[in-house]
This record gives C-alpha cells, sequence and structure tokens, in this order.
C-alpha cells in the first residue's frame, strides 16, 4: 500500500488542475476458490488482484484512471493524463492528510479461509454433496463450491481523509441434477456472509445446502409448465426480495436519480408504494453479505429507510451524485474493484416486515401463483420495466397451494407492481446475490417477509 | 518478472511445467453529458496467469502484484494445490505449434481527445434534434483499448500477439403522453474521420421511434422470429451446451449425442475464431493451441465438440483450440466467434412467411430466466406484434418462452441477416413455428 507521504504527493499532483477534488482508492484483494463435482475436486483457482482507481471531480464531472502498476512514475503519469482531460494549472490546493485510521470492522471473522488448510475446506464440500447424493437415487450430480475474498482498501482523499478497511466473504453454492427418464432438473443453494468458515453451521451446514439443492431439483422434475396471463402472486421471504431490489431498489439508486434517469426522480416524499411497505436499506448489519464497514469512498456505512408507509423517504446516494442532486452522501458509493468508478449502490435490501399472517394470504385466491424461491432479475431504470424467474412455484387453486410449475418469469414495471403489494407478512429473511451494475458486479442482499401482489404478468409455456 | 527464472525454479520445486501468460491492457473512454464531458477513464493494467503442472494436473492463479522475491511461495503453493485436486483431472502444457497465421482486415486510427469530444458534442446535437419527440439524449461514450498477450511456456511454446478496438455508444429517450422509450446503440469504429454521423444518428433515433407505443398483448402460443439480435443473445446464453467440459460433466443436453441429429437441418454451426468480420480474431486459444474454423452442427448433425486441453483428455479427442481464459488464471473451453450459418431468407421474407406472428427483437433477464440443463427459457421480451406479414404495433412487457432444443427442431426459415458488430457468438433472424408469449391484455 503506498504511504502518507506518497499519497500527499499525488493527491497534490492532482489538485494542480481544475479539480476540485482527488481521491486515490487502492485495494489488494486476495481470492480463492475450490469446487468439487461428484467425489473429484476439479480445481483449485487463487488470485490476487492488487491496485490503484484515482478520481478527479470538478462539479459534476469526473476523470477516473486506474493501475495495477504501483510505481510512483506510472500514477504520476495517469494523474497527467487525468489533469490534461480536466484541465491542468500549475498551483492547486495543498493537501494534507489526517493520521491513517482503520474503520471499526463490525465484521470481525473466526475461522479465517485463507489460514485454513485446504483439506478442511474440501471436506465441508464433500458434506454437502454426500447429503444431497443421499437425498434420493435421482440426483445423479452435485457439484459445490467454496470461495472466499479478503479485501484490504486504503481511501485518501483531498479533503484529508485517509482510511483503510478489510472486507472478508465466504459463500458456498451446490448445484444438484436430478434425473427421471430424459427429464433433468437443478436445483442450487448457495448460502454466504461476511463471516468466516464458521459460518456454515446450522440451516447453513453444508448438508443443509446439499439437501435444500437436491429437494428443489426433485421438486422440479414433478413440475409442469408455468401458467402464462396477469394473476395475484404470492412470493415468500429470503430471497424473494429480489423482487424489491429489481423494481424498486435500483429504481432509488442516485445513478439514475441523478440524471433524471429513474421513473423515481422527484418523488421524494410522495407516496410510491402501497402503504403497507416500508423498505430499508442497510449497510451496518454485522456478518450480513451486503455490509460494509465503509463505502469505497471512505464514507461511514448507514442504514437508510428507503419507503415508510409507502412514501419515499431516501434515495442510495454517492458522493458524485450528491452533488448532481444538492444531497449527501448515504454512504452508498460502491464499485467491484479500483477498475470501477464508484457510484450509489444497494447493500442488505428489504422490505420490512408487516404484520400480515402468510397463511392468511392464500385465502381468497382462486387461481395464482406461489413462488417459494425466485432466480435473479433486471431492470431498465428508466422506464422501471422489470422481470424476474421464478425458481420454485407452485399454482394456487382455491386458496390452497397444488401443484409445482416450471419456467415462470414474472414481468411488470417497478413503479405499478410495489403499489399492488397487499399483503406483507411477518417472516423477514435475507438472501445473497451478486448485484450487476456500472460500478461492477458486488454482493448485496435482498431479503423481504412473505408479500403478496394483487396482479402481476406471469410469463410461462402454458396458454391452456 | 525474469520468466525464464521462474520457469527453471519450477523445475527445481519438482514441477513437471510452467506456463506464464502475461496481460497488458490500456485503455480511454470518454463520455458525454448534456454539452459537456461526463467522465473520462484511463487504465493500464499489467495481469499475470500461471498454470503450473504437477502430478499430471494443471493449476492456476492469476495475479496483478507479481515480483521475482515471491517466485517460491507462488510456486510452492501451486504445488501443493495440486495435491488435493482428483488424479481424474489431467492436464497437459502445449508445445511450439507451427500454424499460418491470419491477420485482421481492420485498420485503426486512434483518434484524439479533441476529436472525440467534437464528434460526441456534434452526435448529442444531431441527436436531440433529430425528432421532436426525443426527451433526453442519455449518453454517449468513445472507448478504446488495446491489449497485448505474451504466453511462454517450459516446453518452449512462445506467443506474442494484440488486439484492439474502438467503440462509439449512444443511448436516448424518447417521451410520449408521459411514457419512456429508450434504447442504444454500439458501433466499431476503426476510423473516427471515417464515421458516419448521420447514419448513426438515424439509426438509433429510428430504433427508438419504431418502440413508441409499445404495449404488452394477450398471451398466446404463434409463431415467432427471434431477430438477428434476440436470437444472438439466447444463442450465446446457451452455447455451452456443445462445451467438452460442460458435456464431460453431463450436463449439458448434448451429452452423448455427437453424431445425431439434434436440431433441424436448416441449422449449421460454425466456430470461427478467424473470422475477419468479427471484432476479434485469435490465431491461438489461451493455452497455446492454434485456433481452425470448425463446422460444430452440420444440417442438424451434431459434429464436433469444442474442447480445451483438459476436456479432450477426459473424452479421448484432440484440443480444439478452444481454451480461453474468462478473467481469473484458469483457461476453460469457450467459443470464438460461434455462429449459425445465415440462409437465404431476407429478414421482409420471413415477416411474410410467418404471416401472423410476434417478432422478438431484445431479450432481458438471462440470468434468471433460463435453465442451462433443460433449455428451458422464459424471458421478459419487447418486439412487434405481426398481422398479415406486417409490423402492426410495437410490444413491450411481454414475455416469450420455449425449450430451446425443441425450438431449433421447428425451424420455419433462416434469415439472411447475420451481424457480427461487438458480438463474438452471432446468429440471423430465424422463424420458429411455435414459442410461447405472455402478456397481461
Amino acid at each position: 500500500m503506498l504511504k502518507k507521504k506518497q499519497l500527499e504527493i499525488l493527491l497534490c499532483r492532482a489538485m494542480r488542475s481544475e479539480a476540485d477534488f482527488a481521491e486515490i482508492f487502492e485495494e489488494e484483494t486476495h481470492s480463492e476458490s475450490l469446487t468439487q463435482l461428484d467425489d473429484n475436486v476439479e480445481n483449485i483457482s487463487r488470485s490476487v488482484r492488487a491496485g490503484a482507481g484515482i478520481r478527479l471531480y470538478k462539479g459534476t464531472s469526473s476523470v477516473y484512471g486506474y493501475t495495477d502498476e504501483m510505481e510512483m512514475s506510472v500514477l504520476e503519469e495517469i494523474i497527467d493524463d487525468l489533469r490534461e482531460a480536466i484541465g491542468r494549472k500549475d498551483e492547486g490546493k495543498i493537501v494534507e492528510l489526517e493520521e491513517f485510521h482503520m474503520a471499526e470492522n463490525i465484521s470481525p471473522i473466526d475461522v479465517d479461509p485463507f489460514e485454513t488448510e485446504d483439506a478442511k475446506k474440501i471436506e465441508l464440500l464433500d458434506r454437502s454433496i454426500k447429503a444431497a447424493r443421499e437425498t434420493d437415487e435421482r440426483i445423479f450430480k452435485v457439484s459445490a463450491s467454496l470461495s472466499s475474498v479478503h479485501q484490504d482498501v486504503q481511501i485518501a482523499n483531498s479533503d484529508g481523509l485517509f482510511v483503510g478497511d478489510v472486507r472478508q466473504r465466504s459463500r458456498m453454492a451446490v448445484s444438484a441434477y436430478a434425473r427421471e427418464g430424459a427429464n433433468v432438473q437443478s436445483g442450487r443453494c448457495a448460502p454466504g456472509s461476511c463471516r468466516g468458515l464458521d459460518q456454515f453451521v446450522g440451516a447453513t451446514a453444508p448438508e443443509e445446502s446439499g439437501k435444500e439443492a437436491a429437494r428443489v431439483a426433485l421438486v422440479l422434475l414433478s413440475a409442469k409448465p408455468a401458467p402464462s396471463g396477469v394473476m395475484p402472486v404470492i412470493i415468500d421471504n429470503g430471497f424473494g426480495g429480489v423482487i424489491f431490489h429489481e423494481a424498486c431498489g435500483h429504481l432509488l439508486e442516485a445513478t439514475g436519480v441523478a440524471k433524471n434517469q429513474s421513473v423515481m426522480a422527484g418523488k421524494k416524499g410522495t407516496m410510491i408504494a402501497s402503504e403497507k411497505v416500508s423498505a430499508y436499506d442497510d449497510g451496518t448489519m454485522p456478518g450480513e453479505w451486503g455490509t460494509q464497514n465503509i463505502d469505497d469512498e471512505g464514507n461511514p456505512q448507514q442504514k437508510r429507510l428507503l419507503i415508510d408507509h409507502g412514501v419515499l423517504t431516501s434515495y442510495m446516494v454517492d458522493r458524485l451524485n450528491a452533488r448532481r442532486m444538492g444531497e449527501v452522501s448515504t454512504g452508498s458509493g460502491r464499485r467491484e474493484s479500483y477498475k470501477y468508478e464508484p457510484t450509489s449502490r444497494m447493500s442488505n435490501t428489504f422490505i420490512a416486515p408487516g404484520t400480515d399472517k402468510k397463511e392468511d394470504m392464500f385465502k381468497d385466491i382462486k387461481f395464482g401463483l406461489y413462488c417459494k424461491s425466485m432466480g435473479g432479475g433486471s431492470v431498465n431504470p428508466n422506464t422501471g420495466e422489470f422481470n424476474f424467474g421464478v425458481n420454485e412455484g407452485y399454482l394456487i387453486e382455491d386458496g390452497k397451494i397444488t401443484d409445482p410449475v416450471i419456467g415462470a418469469m414474472l414481468i411488470g414495471s417497478g413503479a405499478e407492481i410495489i403499489k399492488k403489494i397487499d399483503m406483507v407478512s411477518d417472516n423477514l429473511a435475507l438472501s445473497q446475490g451478486m448485484c450487476g451494475s456500472i460500478s461492477g458486479s458486488i454482493p448485496t442482499n435482498v431479503g423481504q417477509p412473505a408479500i403478496r401482489v394483487s396482479s402481476i404478468t406471469v410469463g410461462g409455456t402454458d396458454n391452456e | 518478472m525474469n520468466k525464464q527464472a521462474w520457469i527453471d525454479r519450477a523445475k527445481e520445486l519438482g514441477l513437471e511445467g510452467l506456463e506464464i501468460t502475461q496481460t497488458r491492457s490500456q485503455s480511454r473512454s470518454l463520455s458525454w453529458f448534456e454539452q459537456k464531458m461526463h467522465t473520462f477513464t484511463t487504465s493500464r493494467v499489467l495481469s499475470t496467469s500461471l498454470r503450473a503442472m504437477a502430478d499430471g494436473k494443471i493449476v492456476s492463479t492469476a495475479m496483478e502484484k507479481i515480483c521475482d522475491e515471491d517466485m517460491d511461495t507462488v510456486l510452492q503453493s501451486l504445488k501443493d494445490s495440486a495435491t488435493s485436486i482428483a488424479a481424474t483431472e489431467k492436464d497437459v502444457l502445449v508445445g511450439p505449434m507451427e500454424t499460418e497465421e491470419a491477420t485482421s482486415t481492420k485498420t485503426w486510427k486512434e483518434a484524439d481527445a479533441s476529436q472525440i469530444k467534437d464528434v460526441l458534442a456534434s452526435l448529442e446535437e444531431k441527436l436531440a434534434k433529430a425528432d421532436e419527440r426525443v426527451s433526453q439524449v442519455k449518453g454517449l461514450a468513445f472507448e478504446s483499448a488495446k491489449v497485448s498477450r505474451e504466453l511462454t511456456n517450459s516446453l518452449g511454446t512462445t506467443i506474442a500477439d494484440a488486439y484492439q478496438y474502438q467503440l462509439i455508444e449512444g443511448e436516448i429517450a424518447v417521451k410520449v403522453d408521459g411514457e419512456i422509450f429508450d434504447d442504444y446503440l454500439i458501433k466499431v469504429v476503426p476510423d473516427l474521420d471515417a464515421f458516419d454521423q448521420e447514419a448513426f444518428v438515424k439509426e438509433l433515433t429510428d430504433k427508438v421511434i419504431a418502440r413508441i407505443g409499445a404495449k404488452s398483448c394477450s398471451s398466446r402460443a404463434c409463431k415467432v422470429i427471434f431477430r438477428y439480435d434476440a436470437m444472438s443473445t439466447l444463442f450465446s446464453c446457451l452455447e455451452g451446451m456443445f462445451f467438452g467440459s460442460v458435456i464431460a460433466r453431463g450436463i449439458s443436453p448434448l451429452t452423448g449425442k455427437l453424431g445425431e441429429k439434434v436440431f433441424s437441418d436448416q441449422i449449421t454451426i460454425i466456430d470461427d475464431p478467424r473470422n475477419t468480420d468479427a471484432l476479434f480474431l485469435q490465431n491461438y486459444d489461451d493455452e497455446g493451441t492454434p485456433t481452425r474454423t470448425k463446422t460444430v452442427v452440420d444440417h442438424g448433425v451434431f459434429d464436433l465438440i469444442l474442447h480445451n486441453t483438459k476436456s479432450a483428455l477426459k473424452m479421448g479427442a484432440e484440443s480444439t483450440g478452444n481454451g480461453f481464459r474468462s478473467g481469473g488464471g484458469a483457461t476453460d473451453v469457450s467459443s470464438m466467434n460461434l455462429y449459425i450459418e445465415p440462409g437465404s431468407n431476407s429478414f421482409d421474407s420471413l415477416l411474410k412467411k410467418m404471416d401472423n406472428g410476434v417478432v422478438i427483437t431484445n431479450l432481458a433477464g438471462m440470468h434468471a430466466g433460463i435453465d442451462f440443463v433443460s433449455t428451458n427459457f422464459s424471458l421478459q421480451a419487447q418486439g412487434y406484434l405481426v398481422e398479415n406479414g406486417e409490423y402492426v404495433r410495437p410490444l413491450t412487457l411481454i414475455t416469450v418462452a420455449g425449450n430451446f432444443m425443441d425450438l431449433m427442431n421447428h425451424v420455419e426459415a433462416v434469415g439472411d441477416d447475420l451481424r457480427w458488430e461487438t458480438r463474438s457468438t452471432s446468429a440471423p433472424s430465424i422463424l420458429f413455428e411455435e414459442a410461447a408469449i405472455g402478456g397481461n391484455e
């Protein structure tokens, strides 16, 4: 990592320009992944990413340069390129950095995967694969992977900020494949968090993940084609929260809002959702998958109340977009690595528990869809049009859960759908995902209690 | 990095071989928004990938921070990892191989910042004025990159090559009666002097204006044309079925089907890393095997499995020169310029043949809506409703669902409109007998 004196020299050089702000984000990230298929460890891969991203602002324009060549001469060349782009000057602010400090680590880990021998990690994979295979003889193949990341970052800026942080996370993913005749289906379970290997106990023990992946694959073997059309839908907790993530979360990111490229721009203080809906983006939950001690601009993470009983109360805002919007950063500046300029992103985003009971949600539905678990989705923030895939779905007929269905996709317009949430239950759970946007792929939690949407378009293959 | 020292030391430590690949990339991009430079990004990255052989297996690592002092630690760690990997995972390094190299037909002329700014400013002005319904020029960007690669291994293979590209991207929104419709366009620009601004403005504006008034439709099963863009997207998501690594795992729908008729006889599929129309041309894969043009599916018959060295060893075949990296140190099987061979039907004649049905132009939700094993898919789509062989109205917020294997066995006609642009997997427009459309009307 660069020393204080070096950073001051670089920041002073950067400020000898039209820039009114300069920042250097440096990281060294170690990643490892072990994958196993049935009894065979197929691959062990390790990598090191190490470099720096340098950013200069002039008003609401920004210039960004990054490199993994950490010699001062290369960094100075990059800075000179940026000064050229933003407007070079001979004089500028003299930057003096505060004393370096580490951000308080709210997610310390017990068993560090990088200090654990491979055999112990392979044992975890073995246990999950064995449990999945023992579920049923129709499970013919199981793969599992264990991925861990250790990121050290250091952020310094022309306001004098000089802070370091450590981010660690591990995730285990199990995929089970089931076969009956020519019908092959798969199921997946992939728990993870900002904790060490000690997290894989209890509900997230390797055996539980293996069994869950196998259970889903087996259910899908007997599933029939999903219906198409408009119908009421109940989306269960955990990864079901991807509906809020896609249909609303992305629309509340300053990335789109600041440039008037989100359907939620200009709606603060207004009713945008059903009054049953309150929602948070909370980066401060210890150990959670989307948690950070500080964001990637060095600001403390926050718990943000996005929607309060249907009323839009806050956007998620990064430093540059705060300037565009005349607001302050909400500590939401995130990036995959030094190769990306940060922008506003989600952390742990969820719909707060309501007072309805899950069992009451089904009663008055004559024909609908129950989504026990969801796949991923995507959204166009400009129009709010979103989609997400149903991983494990069942028909609801005359108030009861009946046959499993396969191949359902839910689509709609975000602004409309969140108004149609007419019941919110009390069984909040979070689930892990990787979220992609202009600043790369980052870990985020989605979450919700079971919710009911009064009507949504379901796309399936059955048109009868 | 003293590569020879690493190779020598690897041998002393008892490794059976070492391959070092260094990739140096430099990129620049400039974006434009509301009459001024919005962002400017410049980068220089040197990444090093090591693939070490021990015990007949290959272990890899990717490092952005590498110095000769770390040699022993890094090599020993690779050797240790190899012992944990199953004995079934055999692999080999590739020795020097002769090949006649193809050369790209594209010549690149680098543009300077002031010229780029002038072009983007002028494009912004033209797009804003192109049609009164244009509500926002959402963004314009010019992006350029140069990448060079050097591969050296202990068997004496040395490969050095490079590629570059320059692109212009534009995105606009139109607003009609409070509703917003948007779309984007990307063009490869070898020479900014020869860039046709008017054509870019017209193509992008036409694209978005054609979307005005898009609505959903009623659910139906009907004839469907996947236009070249949507067809390329769908095809690229399922191309893994041809990969030896996937077939060997038993999770490809084509496992055990080599030599069998798997698609309609109108379907021929070719993998051509040396295709000069595509953006990237590769004479060698990332394992040092020379690439070649090959027919994967011939008139519906599955003729060839794509292999890298490892999948080839597993399946008793030869590498087809398809071992590529997608980030990280390890190589895996990947296609390079894979395409469905175009037919002789113009897009208009496909519309006439379909008579009544739906044209799909955009797909979304690929990472959630496609089950790779069963090839069932259900995706968010946009397109057009077609009656009597003509566009009636644009569609949005519909889903299109089906089974890819099934679809490819019910092909009515293949279009002649294969386009590469920035794609590395491509397909022409194809008319299928039936797919399920979901909508809310």
